[in-house]
């Protein structure tokens, strides 16, 4: 079972976890980036998104 | 090679084999492909949203769960756009369903850690294992060390690198071993056994694929002949 998520639709699933979570992106990015994310919530969304906003991996 | 959400795909099958044939039951795990075709998410069916991963019951007889299992696997194919590669990972033991707090998870990023052919330093091991729990003792190592104090949680355990870390079917075994899972079904080892030994056959082959001179080098010593690719 494949399905297909769209980069809008991934991004504003990415936006409202970060609006809940009270972070912004440019933040989320940055501390991620710099290994200083140390909520297991946001360390496990890092790990989801991390590799699609950095091109890393 | 197939695609991207082929081997995907394949991928999510043998997870999904290995965690009903041990530790759950009635689990599928789903990829879905972000339409950039270069990232694919695999996780258990049932999650909300790709940002939001649902957990696995640790039951097998249809007895209520009071411990999770946390799996989530962002693929993409590797550098020559052949082969599957997990470009980041986390799994974990969960303690509640809501928060997803976990008691141990282990962490992977394939960009990260101090390996040779890394680009940059980081503080944390491309693997490595969280504990959330409290020690004395290092408190006190701490101390003598000069260090504040962080506690137990905040420290990164590295575990065997981008190659040889551990599998799903390690981290299993881990809970069996020490008394972390309520329950297994018959065979579970045998099932854990299978995929285990696909996962550390792929393994090795991607480590070979990235040092071929020192593979080549052992299989000489061996008594092999080997003959390098032409240029």
């Amino acid at each position: 079972m494949v399905d297909t998520i769209s980069m809008d639709s991934f991004e504003a699933e990415l936006d409202d976890a970060l609006v809940s979570a009270h972070v912004s992106r440019e933040e989320f990015i940055e501390r991620g980036l710099a290994d200083e994310l140390e909520d297991e919530g946001l360390r496990a969304l890092w790990l989801i998104a991390g590799p699609v906003l950095t091109s890393d991996g | 090679m197939t695609s991207l959400a082929e081997q995907a795909r394949s991928f999510a099958a043998t997870l999904t084999e290995l965690v009903n044939g041990t530790v759950s039951n009635d689990v599928q795990f789903v990829t879905t492909l972000l339409d950039d075709d270069r990232t694919a998410w695999v996780a258990p069916y049932g999650s909300e949203k790709v940002t939001k991963p649902a957990l696995i019951p640790l039951t097998v007889r249809g007895v209520e769960p009071r411990l999770w299992l946390a799996a989530q696997f962002t693929t993409r194919l590797d550098d020559e756009g052949e082969h599957l590669s997990v470009a980041s990972s986390k799994f974990a033991l969960c303690v509640d369903h809501a928060t997803s707090n976990s008691l141990i998870r282990v962490e992977y990023e394939r960009g990260k850690g101090h390996e040779p052919g890394g680009s940059a330093r980081h503080r944390r091991p491309a693997a490595h294992v969280q504990v959330h729990g409290s020690s004395t003792q290092l408190g006190h190592a701490q101390a003598l060390a000069g260090s504040r104090y962080r506690p137990l949680e905040k420290l990164h355990f590295p575990v065997g690198g981008r190659r040889f870390r551990p599998s799903l079917e390690d981290f299993i075994e881990f809970l069996y071993d020490e008394g972390l899972l309520p329950a297994t079904h018959e065979g579970w080892r045998d099932v854990l056994d299978r995929t285990r030994g696909d996962y550390l056959f792929r393994q090795l082959r991607a480590a070979v694929r990235r040092d071929g001179a020192t593979a080549a080098d052992q299989l000489r010593t061996m008594g092999y002949e080997v003959t390098p690719p032409p240029e």
